[in-house]
């Protein structure tokens, strides 16, 4: 019943057609003999989704026990739990260099992403029950933000990255999440549009200056995918605004930037995103002008012509896709 | 049969095997593109994101076909409405073939018109024979027909449904036997279809179709827990036998459910490992998360964030347990590195991910449940226990 990595029958396909030589078939067949299945990806995986059930857990259960007499202990405990999470991390840790820096062990990464959990629940904590900063939570979000950037920085990780910048825009009022995007509640006012542009706008800067001076360089795809959704989201938005026209150069701007961009790292999925954010805003755009037109048979007119656009768009679409990955195959 | 050119086909395949050459780092980067130019003719989508992008921009395409002729042909029939949904079917399955002659292959466009089509035509004879049964022929048939012709595996799992939904509408509504062997019947379906899909898989001359096999493989053990599951049998009786369920009786066996709600997991599992077979291995992850759903549905023991915590903590020793065992061995099942496998592309996904779960109010809401960035309120996660 074990399946083997690489079908026999391909293989010796291969092999007539002079694409594998001997050897290759050689160095492959010992491969395969050694059967291995490598569970990594799994258990890294396992030790994440713990973490997290873990951490959410403790989360609620200093919240339901906020004013009860065991409130102070559970407290001491996240403190103290996240003073030993940092205590080992730091003793494990290489320091901080511009490169990147691993654990030899993989699951000190996780005991950084405990810690600083536990730190943001603490300090969420501690401003409810007294009260530092009068009820907003717009302050803690910048202290837990300014902690997970300095923790993810030294310690070279990438969780606790996006963590700080999902806060950050928690400072700044937009809950951005994959799932606040689908159910379409980005905003709570408009104005953040602004916020949001703004932020989108900062971040590619950063990660712009952070490439060119190569200070922590592999953070740009956490950066960039960051800035990419919120930017195509605050575009779109703002496209359906009352103000669209001020979006048409952002959204030009938008498009070709990302391209560029995905151009240089050959980043699939940024290339995907940005074509679909696009397509997207330059429909709306196209709508909003042809609501201007009062002509009667208009609508047919544009029924009939919808087919072709269509076609045209995706001969467009296959064209792009094509080149880009024609660039990507050959780079490296 | 197949739609495709032969030699093309497997030249699409081999180039396939190729790229999981150079993934595992067997061939460089010249010999590959080498291998592509010489080979690839067909066009086709290896990236998930452009296979779905271009799948919607080809039903968008439909659709708009279909309203273009709309505008002509609807003034024109005023009744025999039932035939739209066939006139459908044949625009989008000709747009098939179109797509197919000019070389189009597991691509996203290619991928709706086939679904189009084949859910046109079963709406079309829903609508003209007014009965379940006649549908999931229809789908079945055609999702057969579809799946050998245009290797999609997407036909073949709706063939999948037509069949499990042929028995289930047999049972249920044609009373051919008892309503209480469902689960059983279940079970025995997805033991034939799974040794079925096995047997055919053996044979190395049907490539083409080895994605196809895996999903429908997966498809029958996920159909395999569910019909066993103890929360699907006891809402399923509870609907379909007004069976009234107290705290003194239960379901009629109701300890077997029980048990296999947590053993078929276990088994899962083990097969996945002794197999060698990551799909079964998640498949048996899957169905364990949900056998304790299952039970947590209709008992109390904690609140869900003692239960959050103890799993976390249990979880997590189980893992680690796992990866000392396997710490230092190099050959089998392994936590070594694989000769493809990537750390950085674990850990941008799974920064992603926890941007997933993050649920970060704005500050105008005043919700001191969720702290800041960091506070998991368990949005993403609540779901699983």
């Amino acid at each position: 019943m074990e399946k083997p990595h690489f079908s026999e029958l391909q293989l010796q396909k291969l092999h007539q057609k002079e694409f594998l030589n001997d050897n290759h078939l050689e160095e492959i067949a010992n491969y395969q003999k050694k059967g291995i299945f490598s569970l990594r990806s799994e258990l890294l995986l396992m030790i994440y989704v713990s973490i997290i059930l873990f951490t959410s857990g403790i989360g609620v259960i200093v919240y339901n026990n906020i004013d009860s007499i065991g409130h102070l202990a559970i407290l001491s405990a996240n403190f103290i739990l996240m003073l030993v999470c940092f205590y080992f991390s730091f003793k494990k840790a290489k320091g901080y260099f511009n490169d990147e820096v691993l654990f030899e062990n993989p699951l000190y990464d996780y005991l950084v992403l405990t810690g600083s959990l536990l730190a943001c629940i603490f300090l969420g904590y501690i401003n409810f029950q007294y009260q530092i900063f009068d009820d907003s939570y717009a302050y803690v979000s910048l202290i837990s933000a300014v902690l997970c950037f300095a923790v993810a920085y030294y310690f070279d990780n990438r969780i606790v990255l996006s963590m700080a910048i999902t806060s950050l825009a928690a400072f700044i009022g937009i809950s951005i999440t994959p799932k606040s995007l689908f159910q379409n509640e980005v905003y709570s006012n408009l104005e953040l549009t602004y916020s949001g542009l703004i932020l989108g706008i900062l971040l590619l800067v950063w990660m712009e200056y952070s490439l060119k001076h190569k200070i922590k360089a592999h953070f740009h795809f956490v950066y960039a995918t960051f800035a990419l959704h919120l930017l195509g989201v605050c575009i779109i938005a703002g496209l359906l605004s009352e103000h669209w026209f001020v979006f048409i150069p952002i959204l030009l701007g938008f498009i070709y930037y990302f391209y560029r961009f995905s151009y240089r790292v050959f980043a699939t999925s940024l290339f995907a995103f940005m074509l679909l954010y696009g397509y997207f805003g330059v429909n709306i755009l196209g709508g909003r002008i042809i609501s201007f037109i009062h002509f009667e048979f208009i609508y047919q007119l544009l029924t009939m012509l919808a087919p072709f656009y269509v076609v045209a768009s995706i001969y467009l679409f296959i064209r792009l896709v094509k080149q880009f990955n024609t660039k990507k195959n050959a780079s490296v | 049969m197949q739609a495709y050119n032969k030699s093309e086909l497997e030249n699409y395949f081999l180039a396939e095997e190729a790229k999981k050459l150079y993934q595992k780092k067997f061939l460089s980067k010249e010999q590959l593109q080498i291998i592509f130019a010489q080979l690839v003719q067909l066009k086709s989508n290896a990236n998930i994101f452009f296979r779905i992008g271009f799948f919607f921009l080809g039903s968008f395409l439909i659709s708009t076909i279909i309203s273009a002729f709309g505008l002509i042909l609807f003034p024109l029939i005023s009744e025999d409405f039932e035939f739209i949904f066939f006139f459908y079917a044949i625009v989008a399955y000709i747009g098939l073939e179109v797509l197919v002659r000019m070389k189009f292959f597991r691509h996203g466009l290619d991928d709706a018109f086939v679904l189009t089509s084949q859910i046109s035509f079963s709406i079309g004879i829903g609508i003209l024979t007014e009965a379940i049964l006649p549908v999931l022929i229809t789908m079945l048939v055609l999702g057969v027909f579809f799946a050998i012709r245009f290797i999609n595996t997407i036909s073949a799992l709706m063939a999948f449904i037509g069949l499990v939904g042929i028995f289930f509408n047999l049972i249920v509504e044609h009373d051919v036997m008892p309503k209480f062997y469902l689960s059983f019947v279940g079970l025995i379906l997805t033991i034939l279809v799974y040794f079925f899909v096995v047997q055919l898989s053996k044979n190395q001359n049907y490539y083409p179709y080895f994605k196809t096999f895996d999903t429908i493989r997966i498809a029958s053990l996920l159909l395999g827990y569910l019909s066993m599951n103890y929360l699907v049998v006891r809402e399923l009786s509870q609907s379909l036998m007004n069976l009234e369920i107290t705290n003194k009786s239960d379901v009629p066996l109701a300890f077997v459910f029980y048990g296999l709600t947590f053993l078929i997991p276990l088994l899962y599992f083990f097969l996945g490992i002794k197999w060698k077979d990551k799909l079964v291995l998640y498949t048996g992850l899957a169905t364990l998360v949900f056998g304790f759903y299952s039970i947590r549905h209709y008992y109390y023991f904690f609140p869900i964030e003692y239960v959050m915590v103890i799993s976390g903590i249990l979880l997590f020793g189980l893992a680690y347990l796992f990866i000392q065992q396997l710490k230092n061995k190099t050959e089998g099942i392994t936590f070594q590195p694989d000769r493809d496998s990537d750390d950085s592309l674990l850990f941008n996904a799974q920064a992603i991910l926890s941007l997933a779960n993050a649920t970060t109010p704005a500050p105008t809401q005043t919700n001191p449940m969720e702290f800041g960035g960091g506070g998991f309120s368990g949005g993403g996660v609540g779901e699983k226990f």
